[in-house]
């Protein structure tokens, strides 16, 4: 049977057949739980009645259950000992159960964060009230560890951070990684992109792109991003050795997405929530206006000596006064970019009986581009997710996420359709309007590229691009008490992720003006019709078995858990182009395809088996160990299995009683350290593609036009590799957390390092003969290390009705790289240029400024050839470097390191978050900000009339300059920066150096929210339960070193797509 | 207590269950979806070709229409996309090929194709003279770069780790050994193909074979012969690099007998279909592949099909032909123009100026090219010509009469002064840095495709690209005659060749003369390059002096006479410029005529010796 055809049928088959033998042994495992699921079930039931039909003797008990503090608690489990029997207090506390054994019957109460209580039920009385103490040592979370497993935060010991539905929701990110930025530890963040639904990149410690998880399901950062994030219950963020459980693609750390669920035995909630917002660019550089741009042109034309001058004195006086036709300065930042608005609706309805609980959630989000015309992003989602209890035992789960999206925008030549309005802004000169004669029914030529007249750039002349997402995840998934104490859980999912791309980019013409007979004459005639479609879908089924076994011995537990994984994907695909015939034509026909290709099903198969034991002695002794055998249908048959190992550990000396009874612990109520160790996997070797174990040919590489036909060519693969392997990650963490003063500031700190071994390299010392045609493979022999530290520190207090929170947290992660394979040097200077040896990574190099020389005088009496041409180029105000060989000569040898990375998240990231509660009022603030990371000015942002174009005008105003532009031996006025002169790019002023490459720090007010929340007095005739209302504002502030830019750009012209500040109003209602 | 041991049993089973899927881990054996295995290929005749094919996408160095950059860096054209060429000289691998990879794979398939089953014995001959001639072409592509290298024969090396290296290290072979293991390859190569031509000359034939012998063998005598010219001949002691001057003449004959192989058996010849119109009869000849008689091998394009289109005319389309944004990337310098000869002068100069060192004017911009070899026009764009059927307007701009003195004008490409007239074309040229504007005053006609669509994006063009052409055989022949001392058949096949470009005939014939010949012939096609190293010329020519005629890029600007009242008011007349895209001289040094031997080959295997100047 050929596996690659994905289809649930064949691959139910498929598993069935693999198992071999008889029918009876056929069974799978998943079903074979099914099996054992469902007999439950009906034993459930017959035990259920058989209860019933004995208990001819009954009494009924009621009371009211409060805290401490004599306030009524909602939701309270009163189970009967013994039993199944079991109710929960109302919205009064009041709860009401009939006594099954009316002999010696007892009740436990439970709630969470609260102790359990045990009563007898009192012989002559029905009526019960019981208060509950909180329990103080319960820091309320509970954490995700992964596969489900969940752990109460006091027994942690991996480092796994944890953020919770309030918090996420804070935000107005259109997608979820925008919103955990600034608000965890360990976190590393950039968003390079701000267009319509980008995305913000996260990386764990700066380890890359992590593993995600949603609701037990391994998904791709995709999946996640798009979630809708008023659906997550909580996030998980794993960050060390705990991360193990996921194997072989766990190595850059893992986030696991829980969603919402109902409680059972809880009334019915719907909660409604609506903002409406207006975003405009947070900052992107202006162009210089007209006339800077005018008196700049001639200032270089002067000094170049060019007397026919562009622009006469007589043109620069009629582009001063800006009104005699054909003199009118146009702006293109007004003309392309706008302010646009942004809306979100949500409504979810929650709750439970006792056998049943759900949480269903439909929202949809609504971005619009902030380029005009242009459209957006636009996606609704749709959760649904149903626990059923079947029996005490056994309870079946339902999840359904699904969401369509689409982004929209007009069919624009060129790879990414939002580049062109960017370059427009710049390319085009504020001398010359988009509209021959200025009007607006002929689009003119603006540049000499046609492109970038972003006149034409509408839905008529342009045509449409629109990509459309489909997707939808199912998972099933049921857990059975076997008996007390052992519980076996099973997991099957299955999800299909459907595009549909569809771009038509039409052909245009732009016009000129004739005054004489007032006639539009076409003077450019684009012929390049484009269509194309892309159809495609990933498939995936997973499946996923455990088995559990917890158990409790006089302060001794013990918990055992193991389990199996399997991930089955396919992504077939295909792409076709056609020149249509006519605009008009949308539809796609056979006879003006030129272009169809199939990409293929790509299949991957993961299968893990896992294992973890967590034993703790009284809370105090703490130690987990974890497990995972892990395959991957990349390597060969022989080498697919890895073993992951971990393991953490804990000591808790704030409950030993030194520590409770020493002057110490009256002050730090809390205090544990703990520390892990593992190795995890990364089976995304670098150079090695699926499938390199196989020799043979490949099929649809290169070809040729032979015989006067197009034959498709077969190429010899090079060698098979059967040397490389999975990568794997060596993670130590060491760590500490503490609460004070009863847990009103509470901090931890972290230090971490992850060795990643097993990067490809050659054994060159094996050296081949370049005739024989093929290189050494690689195997994995080289090294690299990310270390840093990370803490959070918080303190949270009441002062009467005033509540507030203070938090900060700091991620610092240095990347090196490590091992080499006998490095090489030809001497020390090109070992101190080009090792990598245990130093930092991705330095950036290059010459190092020292000021702008100020005087003829200054330049007539340097040493140093400066520009390699006997500063005979050099003017004052351009840029002197340090000649740090002493050779007088400025060239590559004088670079050295004066920068960071450029194109990954920085290396420092901290967040300060800040909330504030007054009655009904509350005040939130999340700072975010980074540091220890580069950008390099180029292109527009530095080039002088970069390509015939504009720059930026805060640039023009702080270059030197000529007192009289008409005049080169006038008199110079410093500036900032060199005097920008025509086609002078190659200067030694625009050499690579720290001049323009600078280290970027900055500090983003990224969310601000400020809300009143109406009191219930008021709601009850509405028969509400909460209404509040809200502003919220996104990166309204900004504070960086970085002139003109957005700090978390990365591209080098400047022009990267910003991010939005967003100012938004909302209204949430629950009833 | 049963029921605790029901549950027993219940989770043995599932265990059991579990750990029996440990067995089925085929479930981790996938199926790739493009990889095929040894036994598919050579069972299936379509497959065989299918790798043929793609040896025939691999076979492209050098100079080449997929890449028009490669025009630029010689004195042939000058870029005038964005900002300026910083080139300042030749790299020490400029155009190196060393495709030992590719070599291997000749000899895969061929180890393959002599064990099919498939195909018969004739068909395997054909399949194999092909391979064999294509591996004779890779290797003389890899001599001409970087002199004798190694020459494996039919071996396909394995490696088993912890095998003894040495046994494959072979050591280079001399340059003579080389050009005569290509010469030897394609006389067996010869044998094995057909006589018959095939569609656009995209396969090799016999008559391929031979054009590579005769060009090898042309190769190998004037390097044997001009290099040991030099006052220090370029070579190494084993003679990787340098071949002894008496060896010359064999050459020579080799060459002489394969060139009139070609010009007295072969199915092709001179194109002549238009000989009303040379220069539409020239551009036909090169760049029109429907009924063509000149060209013996091509790389041949198509649309469709995936990657075998090119964007030569997309990119260097004239602004005002232009279909899609790009346009004008680049264009013919006026080094080249002025070396195409005039009908009766062989000093092609323009005549921008008189005696007086006045202006000539010229009613039409394209009137000052008049007379010129027929060649001029078949391969350069000059202003005002047609393409396409419309005149391509290249005006830099006005000169003012103006109290005297003559002034410039320039505007904003496209722009108009009060009276209506264009200042600076659409088309330029211009001096900016402004991207999609001309700066060299031409515009590329050979190779350039009039097919409507050809120029955009989406399609791009099906132009082809001829590595061997008749012309080159009568040229050839020319040279070995003359270098063999037999002036009047050098001069009757040289003439030959000048009587298509309707250009006087020579009496007398020199290297010069060729050298010029094959300049203008074979512009663009990937010959100035190796003919100036063959002949040592090209230190000479490209000698990095600052505004010499030959290293400097020159460009032509002309422009329109606004001179109100006097005769010559809406004239034309030119400046000759430096190019102003190219900031430095072409400079060749003695390094360059062979490429770097790559230290790294010379690490893995010791025997390779190094390059002269390395």
């Amino acid at each position: 049977m050929n596996v690659n055809d994905f289809n649930l049928n064949q691959w139910v088959c498929y598993k069935m057949r693999c198992m071999g033998g008889s029918i009876k042994r056929k069974l799978l495992p998943i079903f074979c739980l099914y099996f054992l699921l469902l007999t439950q079930t009906a034993h459930a039931w017959d035990k259920e009645h058989a209860a019933l039909e004995f208990a001819t003797v009954q009494r009924s008990l009621t009371g009211v259950v409060t805290n401490t503090q004599n306030t009524t608690l909602t939701g309270v489990t009163v189970t009967e000992k013994g039993t199944s029997n079991s109710v929960t207090t109302d919205q009064d506390g009041a709860y009401s159960i009939v006594i099954r054994n009316t002999q010696n019957a007892v009740l436990v109460f439970q709630y969470i964060g609260h102790h359990p209580v045990e009563r007898n039920v009192p012989a002559n009385n029905n009526t019960l009230n019981v208060a509950l103490e909180e329990d103080e040592t319960a820091l309320e979370e509970v954490v995700v560890t992964g596969f489900g497993m969940t752990q109460k935060k006091e027994s942690l010991t991996g480092s796994i951070s944890v953020i919770g539905s309030k918090d996420i929701s804070r935000s107005l990110s259109p997608n979820v990684s925008g919103a955990l930025v600034g608000k965890i530890p360990g976190l590393n963040f950039r968003q390079t992109d701000g267009r319509p639904g980008a995305t913000t990149n996260i990386q764990i410690r700066n380890m890359g792109s992590p593993l995600f998880v949603i609701d037990g399901v391994q998904k791709d950062a995709a999946q996640f991003n798009n979630l809708d994030f008023n659906d997550i219950e909580s996030i998980s963020v794993l960050k060390d050795a705990s991360a193990a459980i996921y194997g072989v693609r766990a190595a850059n750390g893992v986030i696991v997405v829980t969603t919402k669920r109902g409680s059972l035995n809880t009334k019915n909630t719907v909660s409604l929530t609506s903002n409406f917002g207006l975003q405009n660019l947070s900052t992107f550089p202006r162009p210089a206006d007209a006339v800077t741009y005018i008196e700049n042109y001639i200032q270089s034309e002067t000094v170049q000596g060019i007397n026919n001058y562009r622009y006469s004195a007589d043109d620069l006086a009629k582009w001063r006064t800006g009104t005699e036709k054909g003199y009118e300065p146009f702006d293109w930042y007004d003309f392309i970019w706008k302010t646009a608005p942004q809306n979100y609706i949500n409504a979810n309805v929650s709750g439970g009986s006792d056998k049943i609980s759900y949480f269903f959630s439909v929202g949809n989000l609504n971005q619009k581009d902030v380029i005009k015309n242009y459209g957006g992003f636009n996606r609704t989602n749709v959760q649904m997710n149903i626990t059923s209890n079947i029996s005490d035992k056994f309870q079946v789960r339902a999840t359904m996420n699904a969401r369509h999206q689409t982004k929209v925008n007009p069919g624009v030549p060129g790879e990414d359709d939002l580049w062109l309005p960017r370059f427009a802004t710049f390319r085009n000169l504020p001398t010359i309007g988009p509209f021959a004669n200025g009007n607006p029914a002929y689009p003119t030529l603006t540049s000499n590229d046609p492109g970038t007249n972003f006149g034409w750039l509408t839905y008529d002349l342009a045509g449409k691009f629109k990509d459309t997402r489909r997707v939808i995840q199912l998972n099933f998934d049921a857990s059975y008490e076997i008996f007390d104490g052992l519980k076996a859980r099973g997991l099957v999912g299955y999800s299909y992720n459907n595009q549909r791309l569809e771009n038509h980019e039409f052909t245009y013409q732009l016009y000129g003006y004739d005054e004489e007979t007032d006639t539009y004459p076409v003077i450019f005639q684009n012929n390049n019709p484009w269509r194309e479609r892309r159809m495609g879908h990933e498939e995936e089924m997973i499946s996923n078995i455990q088995l559990q076994y917890d158990k409790k011995i006089n302060g001794h537990n013990l918990s055992i858990l193991t389990g199996m994984e399997s991930i089955l994907r396919t992504e077939p695909t295909s792409w076709l182009h056609t020149i249509p015939d006519a605009n008009a034509l949308n539809l796609i026909y056979f006879h003006n395809m030129d272009q169809y290709s199939d990409v293929g099903d790509n299949p991957q198969a993961r299968l893990g088996y896992i294992s973890k034991i967590n034993y703790d002695y009284q809370g105090k002794y703490l130690l987990e160990l974890i497990g995972r055998l892990d395959g991957s249908w990349k390597f060969p048959t022989n080498d697919r299995w890895g073993f992951f190992p971990g393991v953490t550990a804990g000591w808790v000396p704030s409950e030993e009683n030194f520590w409770k009874n020493s002057r110490v612990g009256k002050f730090v109520n809390h205090f544990k350290l703990r520390g892990s160790y593992g190795i995890v996997g990364q089976d995304d070797t670098p150079g090695y593609a699926p499938f390199d174990y196989l020799a043979g040919y490949n099929y649809r590489q290169g070809g040729a036009i032979i015989d006067g036909e197009y034959v498709l060519g077969t190429q010899p693969r090079g060698l098979p590799v059967t040397t490389l392997s999975w990568l794997r990650a060596e993670i130590v963490n060491i760590a500490f957390d503490a609460g004070m003063l009863q847990n009103r500031l509470t901090t931890s700190f972290e230090v971490f390092q992850r060795h990643l071994t097993g990067l490809p390299a050659a054994r060159y010392d094996v050296l081949l003969p370049m005739e024989i045609g093929f290189g050494l493979p690689n195997e994995n022999l080289n090294s690299d290390k990310r270390r840093g530290f990370e803490g959070v520190v918080r303190w949270t207090d009441r002062i009467n009705d005033f509540t507030y929170s203070l938090g900060g947290n700091v991620t610092y992660s240095r990347f090196y790289d490590w091992n080499r394979y006998r490095p090489r040097f030809s001497n020390s200077w090109d070992e101190y240029r080009s090792s990598l040896v245990q130093r930092y990574g991705y330095l950036n190099w290059g010459l190092e400024s020292a000021g702008q020389f100020q005087s003829w005088d200054e330049i007539a009496g340097w040493q140093v050839d400066n520009d390699r041409q006997g500063n005979r180029t050099l003017r004052p105000g351009d840029i002197k470097y340090v000649d740090q060989n002493g050779d007088g000569v400025i060239n590559h040898l004088d670079e050295r390191p004066i920068g960071y990375r450029q194109d990954s998240t920085p290396i420092l990231n901290f967040g300060l978050n800040f909330s504030f509660g007054y009655k009904g009022f509350d005040l939130s603030l999340d700072f975010s900000g980074g540091g220890l990371n580069t950008f390099y000015k180029e292109w527009e942002m530095r080039n002088p009339f970069h390509d015939g174009g504009n720059n930026p005008q805060y640039y023009f105003d702080n270059t030197w300059k000529l007192a009289d532009i008409w005049d080169a031996n006038s008199e110079l006025i410093p500036g900032d920066y060199p005097m920008p002169l025509i086609g002078n790019s190659a200067h030694s002023n625009y050499w690579n150096s720290d001049f323009w490459k600078q280290t970027v720090r900055y500090i983003k007010l990224r969310n601000l929210d400020f809300g009143y929340s109406l009191p219930q007095r008021l709601l009850e005739p509405l028969s509400m339960s909460g209404l509040r209302v809200y502003f919220s504002g996104q990166n309204l502030f900004t504070w960086t070193n970085l002139i003109g830019i957005d700090p978390e750009m990365d591209a080098t012209n400047g022009l990267g797509y910003p991010t939005f500040r967003i100012m938004n109003l909302g209204v949430n209602i629950r009833f | 207590m049963k029921t605790t041991y029901k549950s027993i049993f219940r989770i043995i089973l599932l265990v059991c269950s579990m750990a029996h899927l440990q067995s089925c881990s085929d479930f981790l054996e996938r199926q790739p979806d493009q990889i095929l295995t040894d036994d598919q290929i050579f069972g299936d005749k379509v497959m065989i070709r299918s790798v043929l094919a793609n040896f025939y996408g691999r076979v492209t160095w050098g100079q080449h229409i997929g890449d028009w950059y490669s025009f630029t860096v010689l004195d042939e054209a000058g870029k005038s996309d964005q900002g300026p060429d910083n080139m300042q000289n030749f790299g020490n691998s400029h155009w190196r090929v060393s495709n030992y990879e590719l070599i291997r794979n000749f000899n895969q398939f061929l180890k393959g194709l002599r064990a099919s089953t498939v195909l018969s014995e004739s068909e395997k001959q054909e399949y194999e003279g092909e391979v064999r001639f294509l591996r004779a072409w890779t290797y003389f592509n890899m001599c001409r770069g970087l002199g004798g290298m190694p020459i494996v024969g039919d071996e396909v090396f394995e490696y088993m780790s912890g095998m003894d290296v040495g046994t494959l290290q072979y050591p280079r072979a001399t340059e003579a050994e080389m050009y005569d293991y290509i010469i030897a390859e394609c006389e067996a190569a010869a044998l094995m193909l057909p006589a018959s031509t095939n569609t656009n000359a995209a396969r090799a034939n016999r008559w391929v074979a031979v054009m590579l012998q005769a060009r090898s063998a042309i190769y190998a005598g004037s390097l044997a012969n001009y290099n040991n010219k030099m006052t220090s001949p370029i070579r190494t002691s084993g003679g990787e690099v340098g071949i002894p001057a008496n060896l010359a003449s064999t050459y020579y004959e080799k060459a002489l007998k394969a060139a009139q192989e070609v010009i007295n058996t072969s199915p092709y010849s001179l194109q002549m279909t238009k000989p009303d119109d040379l220069e539409r009869n020239f551009y036909e000849a090169l760049s029109v592949k429907t009924n063509n008689t000149e060209v013996i091998w091509a790389r041949d394009h198509g649309y469709p099909g995936e990657g075998q289109q090119v964007n030569f005319t997309t990119m260097n389309i004239p602004g005002s032909h232009a279909e899609d944004i790009d346009r004008a990337a680049a264009g013919p310098i006026l080094n080249l123009v002025e070396d195409f000869e005039y009908v009766d002068n062989r000093n092609g100069d323009i005549k921008i100026r008189d005696e007086q060192g006045n202006f000539v004017f010229y009613d039409d911009p394209l009137d000052a090219f008049a007379n010129k070899d027929a060649r001029l026009g078949g391969s350069v764009i000059l202003p005002n010509a047609l393409f396409r059927g419309t005149a391509v307007e290249i005006q830099a701009g006005h000169k003012v009469w103006n109290n005297g003195t003559w002034q410039t004008v320039t505007s904003t490409p496209g722009e108009r002064d009060n009276a209506g007239r264009i200042i600076t074309s659409a088309n330029g040229p211009n001096r900016s840095n402004e991207q999609f504007i001309n700066k060299s005053g031409f515009f590329f006609r050979k190779f350039l495709d009039e097919t409507p669509g050809a120029s955009t994006r989406g399609r791009n063009s099906d132009m082809w690209y001829p590595r061997f052409r008749f012309a080159e055989a009568v040229l050839i022949a020319a040279e070995a005659a003359m270098e063999l001392g037999q002036q009047s058949i050098a001069l009757g096949y040289i003439n030959q060749v000048r009587d298509r470009a309707g250009i006087q005939h020579l009496t007398a014939i020199s290297i010069d003369d060729i050298i010029q010949e094959r300049r203008v012939e074979f512009a663009f096609e990937n010959h100035r390059y190796w003919d100036l190293k063959r002949f040592r010329r090209a230190h000479i020519i490209w000698n990095g002096v600052v505004n010499s005629t030959t290293a400097q890029h020159w460009a032509l600007f002309p422009y329109l006479v606004v001179a109100p009242g006097t005769p010559n008011d809406g004239k034309y007349v030119f400046d000759r410029l430096t190019f102003s895209n190219s900031l430095h001289p072409r400079f060749f040094e003695l390094r360059n005529y062979y490429n770097f031997i790559d230290l790294g080959w010379q690490n893995a295997n010791p025997k390779i010796v190094l390059n002269p100047f390395q």
